[in-house]
Parts: structure tokens; sequence; C-alpha cells
């Protein structure tokens, strides 16, 4: 299994990542590389197997439900602390460029 | 300090002289939390020797992707270089209601992602039984920070072995709890259904009392067990005369150094000589750990790490003309080459057209993984590997080739997969004094019987075996 230039370029697009050529070429041959090791794992039969869908099984103690809390009001952060951290905050909002004109 | 002949405050002091002194050597820390491990001395020395609690005044470091209130978490990251935590993780609450001195937070493999530190965005961290060899990853911060003495104990993360894998390399002891065993939450995700938060220590009776401290259920984590936690400690000199113990030796073949084998037989007799009784398992779906593992924690990585977009926290590559451009162009220069390697595997693993021959089957052959464990424990007590093929390897050694690098964590990332507890411990070293590791495993939430083998194999001698 081998992926090609385009293929890098289109999932870079689908992960927001803004590759170089560089990257691009380098990527290709790695995943490449790694995707061929993987083959191996297709020889598995897995036609009656379902796949995992919690990692631990609730009988030895994994979490099987997701529990709620009770529907009370909590403490939490103020929206100074919140946006304290972003890079364009405007009070009380997170800046970011223009999206209306795009396309 | 339990005696009253130590003061925390002085401990404290201690500490940070000989952090001055050291670290400039490793490398071990990207920042350090004087301010508050001071303030907590202070409380620890105000409190009458009886109330003290198990982890007084003992100086412990954080991996730093675990969050503090008020210090930085960078994740080894220039994405989040800058980013101050709000609030505590739940593992440094409980380490500090124990009576631990939150020392500093430890340098690590970009978002936890790698085996040797070296993909930190700042520097590396050397190893101190040979400073031109990597410490391991991703925890190697944390595992150096015990090893050369500068901290007594110190938290790591384990996805795939990063925990167990630094400890290996270092000469330390390192425990993955089972999944579920300690909460994540204030944990950076890297793949959430791997993660596990766990202790270093130079012994087993540290790493014993550590868990102890940060184990138990979450109101805020919600995969954390609500399962009652055991005294580990008081349980670890109990007898390991006749426990069982599998040894999958059909794993021990290619890529596994001499003295690596050497070493963790030779362990494996002295724990025969103690009264347990080995035989041979067989775990078939092992060899396809590392393709299972390399396609999950890149697919889990890549939604987890989606958010890192310019907006709300850390680094933004300004003049984007656009949305877009300012998330593409924030991601492409904020995060290193391994992370973007992961993000893109992921990300292709779950598209449209590969997400059945990739995500949906290893999904199935981790199922498989998990049913050979669920097997060999229902006759088992553990189960005795490596826990890296090689001892330390030279900085640089690997890192243009991704694939070496991946290979070397496949006796580490079966305990992820299976959600079940391992430990590494120091198991000799090779002719040139590096550390080999020896890894055991148990079935889930069975850290006690983990333990308590560990702690009889380090009292019969078995650190400094060969």
């Amino acid at each position: 299994m081998s992926i090609s230039v385009e293929e890098v370029r289109y999932v870079a697009r689908l992960a927001h990542l803004d590759l170089s050529a560089a990257e691009v070429q380098e990527f290709a041959l790695q995943l490449s590389d790694i995707l061929q090791h993987m083959e191996a794992m297709k020889d598995v039969a897995t036609d009656d197997v379902e796949p995992i869908m919690q990692v631990l099984d609730p009988a030895v103690g994994g979490a099987l439900t997701t529990p709620l809390r009770d529907d009370a009001v909590q403490v939490s952060f103020g929206t100074r602390l919140a946006i304290s951290n972003a890079p364009d905050p405007c009070d009380p909002y997170f800046r970011v460029p223009k999206v209306i004109a795009e396309r | 300090m339990t005696r009253g002949q130590i003061s925390a405050r002085e401990i404290c002091q201690a500490t940070f002289d000989y952090i001055e002194q050291t670290d400039s050597k490793f490398h071990a820390f990207l920042s350090l939390n004087r301010e508050r491990a001071e303030q907590q001395a202070e409380r620890i020395d105000k409190t009458s020797l009886a109330e003290r609690p198990p982890l007084a005044g003992i100086p412990v470091a954080l991996k730093d992707n675990m969050v503090l209130a008020g210090r930085p978490t960078t994740c080894g990251s220039k994405i989040l270089e800058n980013y101050v935590a709000h609030y505590d993780a739940t593992v440094t609450e409980r380490l500090e209601a124990a009576g631990a001195l939150l020392i500093g937070k430890t340098n690590l493999d970009e978002f936890a992602m790698g085996s040797s530190t070296e993909n930190s965005a700042f520097f590396p961290t050397l190893n101190p039984h040979d400073t031109q060899r990597v410490p391991g990853g991703s925890s190697g911060g944390s595992a150096v920070a015990v090893a050369s003495g500068m901290v007594v104990g110190a938290l790591g993360s384990d996805t795939g072995g990063s925990i167990r894998q630094p400890a290996a390399m270092t000469g330390t002891v390192g425990l993955k709890p089972t999944y579920g065993r300690v909460s994540r939450f204030g944990l950076v995700a890297f793949a959430s259904s791997l993660d596990q938060i766990g202790p270093f220590g130079r012994s087993v009776r540290d790493v014993a009392e550590i868990l102890g401290a940060i184990a138990g259920h979450d109101p805020h984590d919600s995969t954390s067990a609500a399962l009652p936690v055991p005294s580990y400690t008081k349980l670890l000199e109990d007898s390991v005369k006749g426990k069982k113990i599998g040894v999958p030796w059909d794993l021990f073949g290619e890529g596994l150094e001499p003295a690596v084998k050497t070493n963790v037989t030779r362990g494996i007799e002295l724990l025969k000589s103690l009264g347990c009784l080995i035989e041979d398992v067989k775990l078939p779906h092992s060899q396809y750990a590392i393709d299972v593992y390399y396609i999950i924690a890149p697919a889990e990585a890549s939604a987890n790490l989606a958010r890192f977009d310019g907006v709300r926290y850390g680094f933004r590559k300004a003049q984007a003309a656009s949305l877009t451009e300012m998330y593409t162009q924030t991601r492409e220069t904020g995060f290193g080459p391994e992370v973007k390697r992961r993000i893109m595997l992921g990300t292709y693993a779950l598209s449209s057209g590969y997400y059945d021959a990739y995500y949906a089957k290893a999904q199935k052959v981790r199922s498989l993984i998990i049913e050979d464990f669920k097997k060999a424990f229902e006759r088992l007590d553990v189960i005795i590997c490596p826990t890296s093929p090689t001892v330390a390897f030279k900085l640089g050694e690997k890192t243009d080739n991704p694939l070496a690098m991946y290979l070397s964590d496949v006796f580490t990332i079966t305990a992820n997969l299976a959600g079940i507890p391992g430990i590494s411990l120091p198991c000799g070293q090779d002719a040139r004094h590096l550390p080999v590791g020896l890894q055991m495993l148990a079935k889930p939430f069975d850290e006690a019987t983990l333990l308590q083998l560990s702690y009889a194999f380090e009292k019969a001698g078995g650190f400094h075996l060969g």
C-alpha cells in the first residue's frame, strides 16, 4: 500500500495542515512505509469479530454508562478567565479573521 | 519526615538546590514550581507528626501534559508555549492532599508522541546513564528527574509505553495502571481509549505509595472506575509463592537485544527461585499490536488535536487572510513533524474510503488482542516480557526513521490496547552499564499483584541482576 503525493495533499486539507512541498514529499514516503507494515493486519480473519466499543468489560469494572451529574448550578470559569489564553481576545469574545466574505 | 528530624521546608530547599546543580546536565525540567511547593512545605510543617499524610514533604515532578492552576502546560509543543492553566488536574490535587511537594513540570515528546523525548519542541532530555543516549519517552523528563535523584517520584502518562519504556531505559520503576484506575481530568488528551497516568519511583514501595494517592473514581472523568482502591503498600509483603507467571517466549525473537533477553530470562529464573510457577503463554494476536496501535492512536489523536486551532488558546499565526488560512497556518507552524505525521496518519485512517480497511479493521483486531489476554489471565497471575527490545539508543539514531521508532514500542503497546496494568522494573544492566527493563502485566485492576511480585523481585536483588 502506498500513498501518493495527491492523497497526502488531500488528507492535509482534511486535517487543516498547510504542509510545505518538502513535507508532502516526505510524508508520502514515510506514510507509505508505515502503511506497508500494516498490510499484515489485513490477513487476520475478523468476519465474526465485533469491533471494540469500550476498553474494559463492565464485568471487571469498566465504566459502561455515561453518568450524569445533578442538574445544579456550579461554579465555573468566568468569561475573563475563559478568554485569558486566547491569542486575540475581544472581551467577552474570541476574535477570528472575517468569515462572511469567504468562498 | 515522619519523625520530625527534617522539615518539609528543608527538603524543598535541598530539592531546588540539587536541581539547579544537576538539571543543566540532563534537561529533565521544562518549568519549576517553587512558590507553590514552598507554600505546600509550610503547610506540611505546621501539621503534627501524627497527622502527616503518606507523601508528606516528598518531592514529586509532573509530566508537562498535566495542568496546575496558574502554571504553564506546554505538552512540549510550541502551540502551547504560552498557555497557562486555570485549574488543577485531579492527580495534582490528590498528590498535594497526600502531602507531596509538586516541584516542577518535566519534558516530553510533543503531545506525548514519541519514544525518546527528542520530539520535544524545546530540547531533548539526556539519559543520566550515558548523556549521548536518549532516556526513552515520551515521559523521558519524569524518568530522568527520578533516575538522577532530583525528585523522589514523578507522574508520567502512558499511551503506548510512555511510562514503562523510559523507566526501563533509565533504571527506574514505572507503572501504567489499568485504564480507568486513575482520573485523567487535567491530562491533555492524546488517545483517549489508551491514555493513562501513572507513577515513577526508584523503589516499588514509592510507586505503590504514589499510586495509592492518585487512584480512584473521579466525578470529573467518566472513564474512571468506581471501584475501591486497595491499600497497595500494606499488600506489598504478601507471599508470592505459587503465583503463576506466563512468559510469551514466542515474542522473544527478532529485534530483541541479546543482553535484554539474558537479563529478563535471569529475572524470570529469580522469580522461579522464589516459588513462582513459570509457564509458556501464547498471545497470537500480539504480532499485530504495532499496526493496530499506529492506526487507533493517531486516529484518536487527530480528533483530539483538532481543538488546537489558534482561536481559544495557544499560538496563532497572525496575518492570515481568512479563517481557514488562519487554522491551517497556525497548525502547520505550531505542531512539530511527529505530531503532523500522526495527525496525517490518523486522518487518513479515518477518511472515507479507508475507514473500513484501517480503523474498523484495527478495532476488530484489538478485540482479538484483548481476548488473548482474557484467556491467558484465566490461569495466570501475571505475564512477563521485556519492557523494550533494546537498551537506551543514541540521540538521533532513530529520528529519521519513524517506523523504526514505532517498532521500539512492540512490548508495551498491548497493555494499552487491552487496558491492563503493566510495570517496568530495573533488571540489571548490559555490558555498557545501560539499564535493562523487565515488564510484568496483570489482569484489569490487579495492580496489587503486580506490586507484590515487583516488591519480591526487588527484595531478592532483581534490580541488580547480571
